[in-house]
């Protein structure tokens, strides 16, 4: 979220509106609207019909919240551009916005057979969700991510050492 | 994670239906309208506060 914000400007460049979608209530993501100074909206899909309608509902994570995915449509209403995420590795910004440039000069561009994946560290909230999924509903879809969890410490020490 | 169980997610090229939704500052959303706009619309599918 907070890299797209920092891009905003250039996807609007691109001519390119953003929307992120969960199903989140109104109020919780108005919170996150306000935590995070998003410039963007937020989508409040709470009945998960455009989850559904896009069928990314995953039954294992508190009975179907969404897999992380993006999609950019066409203003002629089609998909011109698909990337299906996970946790702890999402979509490539600089691959979405180089495709984004390209399609502003070549409409019919078409996007790489995989775009990009960029590796994200994970919070240790996200960390303790995970395992909680492993625990409770043996949800093993982000096993590797808890990998990852001591470098989110290690990144958390660091950050603290530097701030005093 | 493009293996997924999930066998119906749309795909390049495909056309997506009309659908609205709430936004976050209680407004409607309506994909048709922002596509009237004639600019690209990136949509973004979180995990939310789960």
């Amino acid at each position: 979220m907070a890299e797209i914000q920092k891009n905003y400007d250039t996807y609007a460049k691109f001519n390119t509106r953003v929307f992120a979608l969960s199903m989140d209530s109104s109020r919780q993501s108005a919170n996150l609207v306000r935590k995070l100074g998003l410039s963007f909206t937020l989508l409040c899909d709470d009945d998960k019909k455009v989850i559904d309608l896009f069928d990314l509902r995953n039954p294992l994570e508190h009975d179907g919240i969404a897999y992380p995915a993006t999609f950019i449509i066409s203003p002629a209403g089609n998909i011109c551009y698909r990337s299906l995420d996970g946790t702890a590795k999402r979509v490539d910004l600089t691959d979405e916005l180089a495709f984004l440039e390209q399609l502003q000069k070549d409409s019919g561009h078409v996007q790489p057979a995989r775009p990009k994946k960029a590796w994200i560290l994970p919070s240790p909230k996200d960390d303790w969700r995970i395992s909680m999924n492993m625990i409770s509903v043996g949800n093993f879809a982000d096993w590797k991510n808890l990998f990852l969890l001591p470098i989110n410490y290690l990144k958390i020490l660091v950050s603290k050492i530097k701030s005093r | 994670m493009e293996k997924r169980l999930n066998k119906d997610i749309p795909d390049i090229g495909q056309d997506i239906p009309a659908f609205e939704v709430v936004t976050s500052d209680n407004k409607t959303f309506k994909l048709s309208e922002e596509l009237r706009s004639g600019q690209n619309v990136k949509l973004m599918f979180y995990r939310g506060h789960w």
